[in-house]
C-alpha cells in the first residue's frame, strides 16, 4: 500500500509505549501494533484525532504517502 | 456490529450489543439444539419400534395402505429397515450441522464468515437429507411392495412435504449467503481502527 504509517517513529520521539498510547486513546494494544505495522485498511478520524492529541503531532507526522518505488523522506528518529 | 471476524483485529473489550444479543438468543439456541436431538431420538425410536414388531408393522400397512406384507421376505424386510436407517442417518447429519451452528452462536461466533458458512453447510445438509429421502423412498416402497403388483402409489415417489423441505433448505442457504457477504463487509470494516 502507498500509505505508510510512521506511528512507531512518533512513539519513539515522544517516548511513549504502544501500550500506553492504546490505553489513552481507547483501542486495543494489538490494534495499535497492527496500525504501526500498516496492517489495517484504514483509520477513523476520531482515532487519528486522539493519536495526534496524545502525541502532540499532525496527521502528516504519522501518515505518509509513498508511491511504489520511492524511499521515505521522513524516517528519522531524534 | 462486528465481533472478531479478522484474526488480527480485536473487537473492543466492551461490546455490549453483542453481549445483549447473546443473552437474547441464548435460550433459543439451547432450545433448538435440544429440539433437534429430541426429534432425531424420537424418529429413531419410532423406526426401531415399528420394525422390531413385524406383526404390528404388517397390520399397520394393511390398515393404512391396504397392503398385505405377510409374504414379504426377511431379506426385503431387512433392506427396507436399512433404507429407513440410511435416511435417518442423513437427517442425523443435518442435526449435527444444526447443533454445530447454534453451538457457534452460543460461543459468540455470530456475525462471522465462518458462522455464515456453518449456516450454508446446514442448508446443504438439509438438501442432502431431503434428496436422500426423495431418492430412496421409491426404493423403500419398491422393496416392501414390489412383489405385490399394482400396489405402488404416488406417495412412493413424491410427497408435498418434500417441496416444503427443499424450500426451507433453499431459504436457509440464501440467508447464509447474504450473511456471509455481510460478514465479509463487516470484516473489512473491522480492519479500520
Amino acid at each position: 500500500m502507498a500509505i505508510i504509517v510512521n506511528l512507531d517513529v512518533m512513539l519513539a520521539k515522544r517516548k511513549i509505549r504502544s501500550r500506553d498510547l492504546a490505553a489513552q486513546i481507547g483501542i486495543a494494544e494489538q490494534n495499535v501494533s497492527l496500525l504501526k505495522s500498516g496492517k489495517v485498511k484504514g483509520i477513523r478520524f476520531d482515532t487519528l484525532e486522539k493519536i495526534c492529541a496524545v502525541l502532540d503531532c499532525q496527521p502528516g507526522d504519522i501518515l505518509e504517502y509513498r508511491p511504489e518505488g520511492e524511499t521515505s523522506l521522513k524516517r528519522d528518529v531524534g | 456490529m462486528t465481533d472478531v471476524a479478522s484474526p488480527g483485529i480485536q473487537a473492543p473489550a466492551n461490546n455490549p450489543r453483542l453481549a445483549i444479543l447473546r443473552a437474547k438468543i441464548g435460550w433459543i439456541c439451547h432450545a433448538i439444539r435440544i429440539a433437534v436431538m429430541l426429534w432425531l431420538g424420537w424418529v429413531l425410536v419410532r423406526i426401531i419400534m415399528s420394525w422390531y414388531d413385524r406383526p404390528t408393522l404388517e397390520q399397520n400397512f394393511f390398515k393404512f395402505f391396504d397392503v398385505d406384507l405377510s409374504s414379504l421376505s426377511q431379506a426385503r424386510y431387512a433392506l427396507a429397515l436399512a433404507l429407513s436407517l440410511l435416511v435417518w442417518t442423513c437427517a442425523a447429519a443435518l442435526g449435527w450441522f444444526i447443533w454445530r451452528l447454534f453451538g457457534g452462536y452460543l460461543s459468540g461466533r455470530i456475525f462471522t464468515v465462518d458462522a455464515a458458512m456453518r449456516m450454508q453447510a446446514a442448508a446443504i445438509a438439509g438438501f442432502v437429507a431431503t434428496f436422500a429421502e426423495v431418492g430412496l423412498r421409491p426404493l423403500y416402497y419398491l422393496t416392501l411392495m414390489g412383489h405385490l403388483p399394482g400396489k405402488l402409489q404416488w406417495y412412493a415417489y413424491v410427497q408435498p412435504n418434500d417441496l416444503l423441505h427443499i424450500l426451507l433448505a433453499s431459504f436457509i442457504f440464501a440467508l447464509a449467503t447474504i450473511f456471509k457477504t455481510a460478514a465479509e463487509i463487516a470484516d473489512d470494516h473491522s480492519q479500520i481502527v
